[in-house]
C-alpha cells in the first residue's frame, strides 16, 4: 500500500525494500532528457512497484537524449523530458531577442530532432513524450512571447508528428497540480540543469500511473454505483420519485447531474456501469425508465443488483455475472459502512466514497475516472454495454436449459475468422492488454508490436467474431502465431478469448480452424504453453481437453505439442466455423 | 537530530545506517556520493527538517560534520 505523501527519504527506503520482492518480468523504463532527471528514477519505481509491476527505471545521460534514443531496444516505456529551455542554453531568454530566420532555424532544427528520436524510438512498446512548456518562465506575463509562440509550434508539430506508439502527457496539468513554485528548484537548474522538485516527480509519477497500469492489464473495467445519495440526492424509499433530487434545476440534484453525465462519458469510453442498492427494484426501475431527466438509463447500464442482499455477494455476483475479476471493479457508495464490509470481504474490489460535502463529489468522482484510462476507444467499446445486456438475456435461456450442450445448439452459434487484419490493429492491442482470465501467456502488446507482427510473415495473427442468436460480440478472440522459417513448425505465442464469450466452448471451434489452418500450410508440428498468473488458473489444462501432448514443465510454463499428421477435429458440431481470410 | 540525518544519508546513498558514521562520512569516502548525488541528498535533507539550504551553503554539505552543523543552526531559528 501507497502512503499518502511520502517524503523523498521514505520512498527511498520503501523502494529499496520493495526491489527485494519484485515478482515477474521486469518492466524496463527509460527516461531521456535534455536537462538533469535522475531524481525520478526512485520515485518512479516506487509509485510503480506499489502497484505491483516490477518497474526497473533507468536514466540516459544529460543532453544526450538522441544518442541515448537509440539504446532503447529493450525498452518497455521511454518517457521523454524534453525542456525547451535548455534546447540551446538559456533559450527562456534568448528566444525573445533571436531574429525571425534564427528563430524558424531553431525550430526546424528542434523538429529535426524530434522526428528523429520518435523514429529511434519506433521499436520501443510505449513512449510517453512531454509536451513542451513555458509556464514555468512565464511570470504571469499578459502577452505572448516568442518563447511561447515557439513552444506552441512545437507542440502542434508533435500532435502531429506522433507515431501510435507514443502518447503527449500534458505536463502543464503536473506543474498546475503541484504549482509553479513547488514544481521546480531553480538553484539546481541554474547551477546542474535539474529543474524540477521531489513533489513534482512524485505527483508526475501519479499522473503517468493510469497509461502504465493500461499497458500492464490494471485498467478497471467496471463502476458500480449505489442509487441513493450516490446517483441521486434522498432515499426512493421514503422519499418516492417525485421526491429525489438529481437536475441541474434543483439545489441538491445539480452534482449528481455532473457525476451521472461523467459515468455516461466513461460509458462511451467502455467502461461497465452497473447498479448495486438496497432497495425495491420496482422503485429503482421506475425512475430509469420513467424519469426522463435522469441522464443515466437502462441502456447505459449493463448489471444491476437491486435488493436486500448484502453487498459483498451482490458485488461478488456482478463481477461473476459480467465474467471478470473483483479487481476490475470500482463500487461508489455514499455508506462508509457498506464500503468497509465490502473492503473486509473483497478487498480487491476498489471503494470510492461519495463526500459528505456534496458540492465536492464531481471532483473526487474525476479522480477516480483515471482508473478507467485506456490507450484505446475502439468499435468494441461503443457497442459492450449493449453486450453485456445480450449476455444477460443468454443467462436467462440458459436458466431454461437442462443440459449444456441444449442449451449451446440453441444460440445457433458460428464465429468468424479473420487473418493479419491491420484495420483492427488497436482493438488487437486492447485484447492482449485486458484480457486476464481466458489467457494462455498473457503476452501483452502495444499497437506497435502488433503491427509489427502483421508485417512480419514469419507470425499470423487469427482473430474471431462470436454470432449467436442474440447478437454479434465483436472481436472476442485472438490467436497469434509464429511460423518457423523451414515453415514445418510454427509456436502458438497468444491465444485468448475475451470474457464476453467464455462459456459458449467457442475456443475449441477457434483453436481447431487454427490447427486446420496451419495444417494446410503444410505445418507438421504445432508448440503451444500455458503459463500460469493470478487470473488465468481456468485454462490451465486447456491444451490437453483439446488432446495436446505434454511436453514440457518449467518453472513459469507448460509446454505441450501437437502432431498434426494424426489430428482429428475437436470442433463442437454446434458451432459453425467461417473463414474470412486474410484482409 | 544526528540519527535523523544519518537516516536520511543512509536513505539516499542505499546504505544501512549502521555504516553511517560521524568520521566515516563524506563526499570522499561515500562511493555513490558526487556532486549530482549531492542535489538528492540536499533535497531529502530539507524535506525531512522542514529546512532550505541557501546557495552558498550547498557546496560545503559534504561531510557529516558541515551538514549537522548547518542543519541544527536553520531548524533552531525556525
Amino acid at each position: 500500500m501507497k502512503t499518502q505523501n511520502p517524503t523523498y527519504t521514505e520512498m527511498l527506503l520503501k523502494n529499496k525494500e520493495l526491489a527485494s520482492g519484485l515478482i515477474g518480468t521486469p518492466y524496463k523504463i527509460t527516461v531521456l532528457s535534455n536537462i538533469v532527471t535522475f531524481q525520478i528514477t526512485d520515485i518512479l519505481e516506487y509509485s510503480l512497484r506499489s502497484e505491483s509491476i516490477p518497474a526497473h527505471v533507468q536514466c540516459g545521460g544529460y543532453d544526450t537524449m538522441i544518442q541515448d534514443s537509440q539504446n532503447c531496444q529493450n525498452a518497455n516505456l521511454a518517457i521523454v523530458f524534453w525542456e525547451l529551455a535548455n534546447c540551446i542554453d538559456g533559450l527562456q531568454y534568448k528566444a525573445n531577442v533571436l531574429s525571425d530566420s534564427e528563430l524558424t532555424e531553431l525550430r526546424e532544427k528542434i523538429k529535426a530532432e524530434i522526428d528523429l528520436l520518435m523514429a529511434h524510438l519506433n521499436h520501443v512498446p510505449l513512449v510517453l513524450f512531454n509536451t513542451f512548456s513555458t509556464l514555468i518562465f512565464n511570470g504571469c506575463f499578459i502577452g505572448n512571447t516568442p518563447f511561447d509562440t515557439l513552444c506552441d509550434e512545437l507542440n502542434e508539430y508533435i500532435k502531429t508528428a506522433k507515431p501510435h506508439n507514443t502518447l503527449l502527457i500534458d505536463i502543464n496539468k503536473v506543474i498546475a497540480q503541484t504549482g509553479i513554485n513547488q514544481s521546480i528548484d531553480l538553484r539546481y537548474y541554474y547551477s546542474s540543469k535539474a529543474l524540477y522538485t521531489i513533489d513534482f516527480y512524485r505527483n508526475y509519477a501519479e499522473f503517468i500511473l493510469p497509461a502504465i497500469k493500461a499497458v500492464n492489464g490494471q485498467t478497471k473495467k467496471a463502476l458500480i454505483f449505489d442509487c441513493d445519495n450516490t446517483l441521486w440526492h434522498g432515499t426512493i424509499g421514503e422519499d418516492g420519485g417525485e421526491g429525489i433530487e438529481h437536475t441541474a434545476h434543483t439545489p441538491h440534484g445539480v452534482v449528481y447531474e455532473e457525476v451521472q453525465s461523467l459515468a455516461q462519458y466513461l460509458n462511451r469510453q467502455g467502461t461497465i456501469i452497473g447498479l448495486c442498492s438496497k432497495n425495491n427494484p420496482d422503485d429503482v426501475e421506475n425512475i430509469l425508465e420513467e424519469n426522463p431527466d435522469m441522464v443515466l438509463k437502462n441502456r447505459h447500464i449493463s448489471i444491476k443488483k437491486i435488493n436486500w442482499l448484502d453487498k459483498a455477494s451482490n458485488v461478488l455476483q456482478i463481477a461473476n455475472d459480467l465474467n471478470i475479476g473483483t479487481e476490475s471493479l470500482v463500487m461508489i457508495d455514499d455508506s462508509p459502512f457498506e464500503l468497509e464490509y465490502i473492503a473486509q470481504t473483497i478487498p480487491s474490489v476498489t471503494g470510492v466514497l461519495v463526500p459528505e460535502k456534496r458540492h465536492l463529489y464531481p471532483q473526487i468522482f474525476r479522480k477516480t475516472m483515471r482508473h478507467f484510462f485506456s490507450h484505446f476507444s475502439t468499435a468494441e467499446d461503443y457497442s459492450k454495454t449493449e453486450q453485456y445486456a445480450q449476455q444477460r438475456l443468454r443467462n436467462q435461456v440458459k436458466a431454461s436449459f437442462s443440459s449444456l450442450e441444449g442449451y449451446l445448439a440453441s444460440l445457433q452459434l458460428s464465429i468468424m475468422i479473420h487473418e493479419d487484419n491491420p484495420s483492427i490493429i488497436p482493438r488487437i492491442a486492447q485484447l492482449t492488454q485486458k484480457t486476464n482470465q481466458f489467457n494462455l501467456t498473457t503476452n501483452r502488446y502495444t499497437e506497435n508490436d502488433i503491427f509489427r507482427f502483421i508485417a512480419d510473415p514469419l507470425h499470423t495473427i487469427y482473430t474471431c467474431t462470436v454470432q449467436d442468436r442474440f447478437g454479434n460480440s465483436g472481436i472476442t478472440g485472438l490467436c497469434i502465431i509464429k511460423t518457423d522459417a523451414d515453415k514445418h513448425r510454427a509456436v502458438i505465442d497468444s491465444f485468448m478469448l475475451s470474457c464476453r464469450v467464455i462459456g459458449r466452448t467457442v475456443e475449441y471451434a477457434f483453436l481447431d480452424a487454427i490447427v486446420s489452418l496451419q495444417k494446410n500450410h503444410g505445418i507438421t508440428t504445432i508448440q503451444a504453453s500455458y503459463r500460469e498468473t493470478a487470473k488465468n488458473r481456468q485454462v490451465k489444462d486447456f491444451y490437453r481437453h483439446c488432446g495436446w501432448m505434454l511436453a514440457e514443465h518449467n518453472d513459469d510454463s507448460v509446454i505441450y505439442l501437437l502432431e498434426l499428421k494424426n489430428y482429428t477435429s475437436f470442433k463442437p458440431n454446434y458451432i459453425e466455423v467461417h473463414y474470412a481470410g486474410k484482409n | 537530530m544526528q540519527e535523523r540525518i544519518k537516516h536520511v544519508i543512509a536513505a539516499v546513498f542505499g546504505l544501512d545506517d549502521q555504516t553511517i558514521t560521524e568520521e566515516s562520512c563524506s563526499i570522499n569516502t561515500i562511493e555513490q556520493w558526487d556532486s549530482l548525488q549531492q542535489i538528492r541528498l540536499v533535497l531529502a535533507l530539507e524535506q525531512e527538517f522542514g529546512i532550505e539550504f541557501d546557495d552558498e551553503e550547498i557546496p560545503q554539505l559534504t561531510n557529516f560534520s558541515t551538514i549537522q552543523s548547518l542543519v541544527s543552526d536553520k531548524t533552531l531559528v525556525m
